[in-house]
């Protein structure tokens, strides 16, 4: 069996839009941006597919920020990561101004009071830290650390080409048990938890609370 | 329109969207310095701004706004074009 780890491509967009579409699942059948919306998974696909074409750097939704994993050359897992405020401006201030631009602007004004509570969970990620988002294994590929090579590989390639950074983050539902648990295997640990008090969350979120994990790097 | 004159309408604006008076804003002003200038009422005040002005940004201008001084000088550019 052999694993290649390569930065994605546009030949790679469909992919991405799967892991994306999946990692937001989080195991649920809940996809947070189609409930918010009241848009159809179809329809999200290709608002995603529009957004990746235009590849806006430092948030998770930019296709030059994925690495693929590629097993016997079938793509296999794929992982967002980028260095937050890299270049000055938050991530979720980034994906909110492009949120503008690709979501109608009323269906997106009358999506506040549902923002409103994805706010009340939502935490900052440290700025200078490598973020990791969209993680996504295929189906048949699963349990084989594919992830944790991706990771390794986010970490050499950021390490070479962007600022110095001393720890990855990874922001997840608390209820994400699995992923949570591989995570703390991984060497990573929680610092961060939020709950929201309002359980109208879960008609949009496939859990109420959010955690921040991270693990120290040593870059020196 | 002069930058100081966009400077104080973006004033009103933000007090409006964030009910967060009094706001001082001036160029260097980042989104940490603001109590409630979250992901969400972002959104609220660039709809807010482009209505007020009359202008329509490109998505390649709001991501590069950092600061207010960003926004200034964004709103400047759309208004006088």
């Amino acid at each position: 069996m052999s694993t290649m780890i390569r930065p994605a491509t546009p030949a790679d967009k469909d992919f991405i839009i799967t892991a994306i579409v999946e990692a937001e699942k989080s195991g649920s059948d809940l996809i947070s941006y189609c409930a918010i919306f009241s848009i159809t998974e179809a329809g999200l696909r290709k608002i995603l597919g529009d957004i990746l074409d235009e590849d806006i750097k430092g948030q998770e939704l930019c296709l030059s920020n994925f690495l693929i994993a590629e097993v016997d050359g079938e793509k296999a897992a794929a992982i967002s990561t980028w260095i937050e405020k890299e270049n000055g401006m938050a991530s979720n201030m980034i994906k909110s101004n492009v949120l503008m631009f690709f979501i109608d602007r009323e269906i997106l004004l009358n999506a506040t009071p549902l923002f409103s509570l994805m706010n009340e969970i939502s935490i900052a990620r440290q700025e200078n830290a490598l973020q990791i988002e969209c993680v996504y294994s295929s189906e048949g590929f699963r349990g084989r650390g594919l992830t944790w090579q991706l990771i390794d590989e986010a970490v050499k390639l950021k390490t070479k080409s962007g600022p110095k950074f001393n720890k990855v983050q990874v922001i997840l539902l608390k209820n994400n048990e699995k992923a949570l648990n591989a995570y703390r295997k991984a060497g990573f640990t929680v610092v961060q938890e939020k709950q929201c008090a309002d359980k109208a969350i879960l008609q949009i979120l496939p859990g109420d609370t959010k955690i921040l994990m991270e693990r120290n790097i040593d870059n020196t | 329109m002069e930058e100081a004159q966009i400077l104080s309408e973006l004033n009103e604006l933000f007090s409006v969207v964030l009910k967060n008076k009094p706001i001082e804003l001036s160029y260097a002003t980042t989104a940490a310095d603001i109590n409630g200038w979250d992901s969400l009422t972002h959104m609220i005040l660039i709809d807010k701004i482009e209505k007020h002005f009359a202008i329509k940004f490109k998505l390649m201008d709001v991501v590069k706004f950092n600061n207010v001084g960003d926004i200034v000088s964004g709103i400047k550019k759309k208004v006088s074009s």
